[in-house]
């Protein structure tokens, strides 16, 4: 590799490089190939944590484009789009998704196509599939399978690994069955199996380290313990609903009210009304990046005026660490909208 | 036994022999310095500790040292007004830009090397790829059909946007 910058060595040139923002990053791999294959090389990831220039960016999927996952930058407010996801299911759906290493990760789930003329469903109900889109390389590369099929599942990214329980193979099939990932071997091992299961969502949320596993219709929780040998069912009475964390803590928006739960002996218990003019909007996803909740895209209507759905692109956000938080808008995706399906912050 | 690096005084020797005297709180920002001093135990009751800085010339030396004097300063090392500071003391050319960063570098000052780099940064991130290689002289060595690739994946990325001026 020749120098990266003339008059500099290659090392402090790297950590130059390494503080602009990632968004620019692909400008700069247009310069020449030196500075290409210096911005994909694993080091440079590294630099970026050496020199506190890591980013968060927001990762979205919506139900349209097909597969097509974008990022968004808080600092830039601005969005790009990825590559779209190179599985043969189409219109992927009830996935897990979690980033790691500078990576975001799309494991499992299943199709949510439709015939435009029979109005059939394509076969695929759960796929043990596992994609890892690398954004240095602006690649989708294939990880080893999940050791069983799985739709609408417990997914969390914890101590490095990641780990998925429960949800179901088939459909009305839930199992209790949990695995774990090792990225850096590729390889997936057993976990012990959930104490039960329920045929409502499961979905899994870290919370102060551990990780927690909720069934939409139980208020019952179970968590796994640090040794992960075992998990130990506890019951909160936690409101369902779309759940958030953010700093540590549990947001969870439940009646038009965002909540902050409070997850310890005592505590004020928080609330934050949506915006006035929400409306009818259903489908959207939620998650915390940094101080701030995002809501994004969903789908709008029908109302009385308007018996037709809106496909929403817009993003609202909260920031709750501030004393009197209040809602705004940021860019709206450029690219997807309607119904969220995944989303994640990945830190790059 | 060196006495403790604080209380003792650091001459700084460029390559052209130009001479600098530092109060030894204002070496320790250098680990090179810190090591060095650690390390030299020949020293002298007098307290002083001479270091010869190889590659850095008494001009570059001489910003250095205003560096280390005013970071090294608690009482006028405050929050805002030394971001001040450091954004006017930072405005310079790419050249002497460089010989700080080397400079930094050799002398392992981190809070300098922060700075330096975060300003070759700002100079990168607002700027298209054909401007980049102007600034630093670079040829490209992408191939035509490396460069529709790029153009196509691009416009995929940022839709389309900017594109035209972009290569």
């Amino acid at each position: 590799m020749s120098g990266l910058i003339d008059g500099i060595p290659d090392a402090i040139a790297l950590l130059c490089l390494a503080r602009v923002p990632f968004f620019r990053h692909f400008e700069l791999q247009l310069v020449c190939h030196s500075w290409r294959d210096a911005l994909r090389s694993p080091n440079f990831l590294k630099a970026r944590q050496e020199t506190n220039a890591s980013q968060d960016l927001l990762c979205v999927l919506a139900f349209e484009p097909d597969n097509v996952w974008q990022l968004y930058d808080p600092l830039m407010d601005d969005w790009i789009t990825l590559p779209a996801l190179p599985t043969q299911v189409r219109h992927l759906v009830r996935f897990g998704v979690v980033t790691l290493h500078g990576k975001l990760f799309v494991l499992g789930g299943g199709s949510d196509n439709v015939h435009p003329l029979t109005g059939e469903r394509d076969g695929t109900f759960a796929t043990n599939e596992v994609w890892a889109y690398d954004p240095l390389l602006r690649l989708w590369a294939r990880g080893a399978p999940m050791l069983f099929p799985r739709s609408t599942f417990a997914c969390c990214a914890l101590d490095g690994k990641i780990v998925v329980t429960g949800g179901f193979t088939r459909p009305w099939d839930s199992i209790l069955k949990s695995e774990i990932y090792d990225p850096e071997r590729d390889v997936w091992e057993p976990l012990p199996d959930l104490n039960y299961t329920d045929n409502s969502p499961c979905s899994g949320v870290v919370i102060g380290g551990k990780m927690h596993v909720f069934h939409k219709k139980l208020s019952t929780v179970q968590i796994l313990d640090d040794e992960k040998d075992r998990w130990t069912v506890k019951d909160y009475g936690w409101p369902q609903g779309l759940m958030a964390v953010v700093r540590g803590e549990l947001y969870v928006l439940s009646n038009g009210v965002v909540f902050k739960q409070d997850t310890g002996e005592q505590g004020v218990r928080r609330e934050f009304p949506l915006p006035e003019d929400w409306g009818s909007r259903i489908g959207f996803g939620m998650i915390g990046l940094g101080d701030v909740i995002y809501v994004v895209g969903g789908v709008i209507g029908p109302a009385r005026i308007n018996l037709l759905l809106k496909l929403s692109s817009d993003v609202d956000v909260l920031n709750v660490q501030r004393a009197m938080p209040t809602w705004r808008k940021v860019k709206p995706m450029s690219r997807c909208r309607g119904s969220v399906f995944g989303c994640a912050v990945l830190t790059i | 036994m060196a006495s403790p690096s604080h209380t003792r005084t650091v001459t700084l020797k460029s390559c052209d022999d130009v001479e600098f005297v530092l109060d030894g709180s204002v070496a320790t920002l250098s680990q090179t310095l810190v090591s060095a001093m650690a390390e030299d135990s020949s020293s002298s009751d007098d307290g002083t500790f001479t270091w010869c800085v190889s590659n850095i010339t008494g001009e570059v030396l001489a910003k250095v040292v205003e560096f280390c004097n005013k970071h090294a300063d608690i009482s006028s090392s405050r929050g805002e007004d030394l971001k001040e500071w450091d954004k006017a003391f930072i405005s310079v050319e790419l050249d002497l830009l460089y010989d700080l960063i080397l400079a930094a570098d050799n002398l392992n000052i981190e809070s300098l090397l922060d700075l330096t780099a975060q300003r070759v940064a700002d100079e990168i991130k607002g700027k298209m790829p054909h401007e980049i290689r102007m600034l630093f002289n670079i040829e490209k060595d992408f191939t035509d059909e490396e460069e529709r690739e790029i153009r196509r994946e691009h416009a995929w990325a940022y839709g389309g946007e900017s594109l035209k001026s972009f290569l």
